[in-house]
């Protein structure tokens, strides 16, 4: 069918939002972190009659020329009188935000650009900390996580420490959960730092005192965040807190006596 | 007087004890073995037994002889039994003389210092005299 030659060309002149076609969405992330692949899928509609030939195009504009284009896999389809159709592409997210620009074309011996729209995709931070100390406080004295040999009955106190591990300051927080031997939670933490932490710059988290009263493996699951508003796990530590020995009492003698005496 | 029981049994077990305040006759430079027990706990340390023989006068001890042992015990936290023994060599005895034991774990004196009055018996080398043949007949 020769759609083109069909049409008036006062018709063609007039049409606005496309003449057969109308791009009526583009489905995007409103953010993507640099490098990230980002799929997209843009949702075009046969306005004519009759079932026409459709294809897509798209590229990103973000201050390169020429545009880098969209790859879409299946470009084209027909499309059915009224009918809308999906197209998925995709593209790696640069380094600053882009504007998507999506392009329908329909058939009429060739390819005619018809309609067009565009997005925004605003670029994602990265979060990226690392957990970069831990210590298990006890009568006064200190040990690395996990520690060992922990004499039974002292009050422990946990301390650890995040560090922001991008190039933008950050707030951190923290999350930990210890157990004693018995799988029995003893301390639930969570805190935030108070102010942002500068790049490569660490914070130290204190939790509450609590009783080292049971022998045995205690455990701890340590939770280090990032963006207080929507919080993104940057690094976890699951495993042994300490390990706590029965407190051996100072040497002490009883019963001391002779037996016996004899030649030898 | 041992019997010839109790020299069997002394001989398969190296030594006839006698449980304090029972007293021992010696021989000065036979060799005492004294063997103590007791009850401990806490830490692993090693300690020293002493045991001596000496003399005790106006209640001040006057230790002639003694023998040491050096012992290990363990970390425990339970009460745990043991018995050691010190051997004493006895040639720094004077003869014919009684003399008094203690016993202790020389780092822990006062929760360890035992005593025993009189209970060694020391006699001289064996001496003779009076020696003469009284008589002489067909047999």
């Amino acid at each position: 069918m020769d759609l083109y030659a069909s049409l008036p060309i006062s018709q063609l002149a007039a049409v606005g939002k496309g003449a057969f076609t109308e791009i009526v969405d583009i489905v995007a992330p409103s953010s993507a972190p640099a490098g990230s692949r980002v799929d997209i899928t843009v949702k075009i509609k046969n306005l004519y009659s009759s079932t026409i030939g459709i294809m897509v195009g798209g590229a990103l504009e973000y201050g390169v020329s020429p545009w880098p284009t969209i790859t879409f896999p299946s470009p084209s389809a027909n499309v059915g009188p009224g009918a809308t159709y999906s197209f998925n592409g995709y593209f790696t997210m640069p380094s600053v935000a882009v504007t998507i620009h999506a392009y329908s074309y329909y058939y009429a011996e060739g390819w005619h650009f018809d309609d067009e729209a565009v997005k925004a995709v605003s670029l994602a931070e990265v979060f990226a900390g690392t957990i970069s100390g831990m210590e298990l406080e006890y009568d006064e004295a200190r040990a690395n996580i996990p520690a060992y040999d922990i004499p039974q009955g002292q009050r422990g106190l946990v301390h650890i420490w995040g560090r922001n591990d991008m190039t933008t300051t950050q707030r951190l927080g923290i999350h930990w959960a210890v157990y004693d031997p018995d799988l029995l939670l003893v301390e639930d933490y969570e805190d935030w730092s108070l102010f942002g932490a500068a790049p490569d710059v660490e914070h130290e988290f204190i939790g509450g005192r609590f009783d080292i009263n049971k022998i045995g493996n205690w455990q701890i699951v340590v939770n280090l965040l990032m963006n207080p508003a929507s919080p993104v796990v940057v690094d976890i530590y699951d495993g042994t807190l300490c390990t706590v020995a029965a407190v051996v009492p100072e040497p002490e003698f009883a019963g001391f006596g002779v037996n016996d005496y004899s030649k030898i | 007087m041992q019997s010839l029981y109790e020299r069997q049994v002394g001989a398969i077990l190296g030594a006839l004890g006698v449980a304090p305040p029972g007293k021992l006759t010696i021989t000065q430079g036979e060799a005492v073995r004294m063997t103590v027990s007791f009850n401990y706990r806490g830490k692993a340390i090693n300690v020293t037994l002493r045991c001596s023989i000496g003399t005790r006068i106006a209640g001040i001890f006057y230790e002639s002889v003694y023998g040491t042992k050096s012992i290990t015990l363990p970390s425990t936290s339970d009460w745990i039994t043991r018995t050691e023994y010190a051997n004493i060599n006895t040639q720094g005895c004077s003869p014919s003389a009684n003399y008094d034991i203690e016993a202790k774990i020389s780092e822990y004196t006062s929760a360890t210092l035992v005593k025993f009055d009189n209970v060694i018996d020391v006699i001289g080398a064996p001496e003779f005299e009076s020696f003469r043949i009284t008589d002489y007949s067909k047999v």
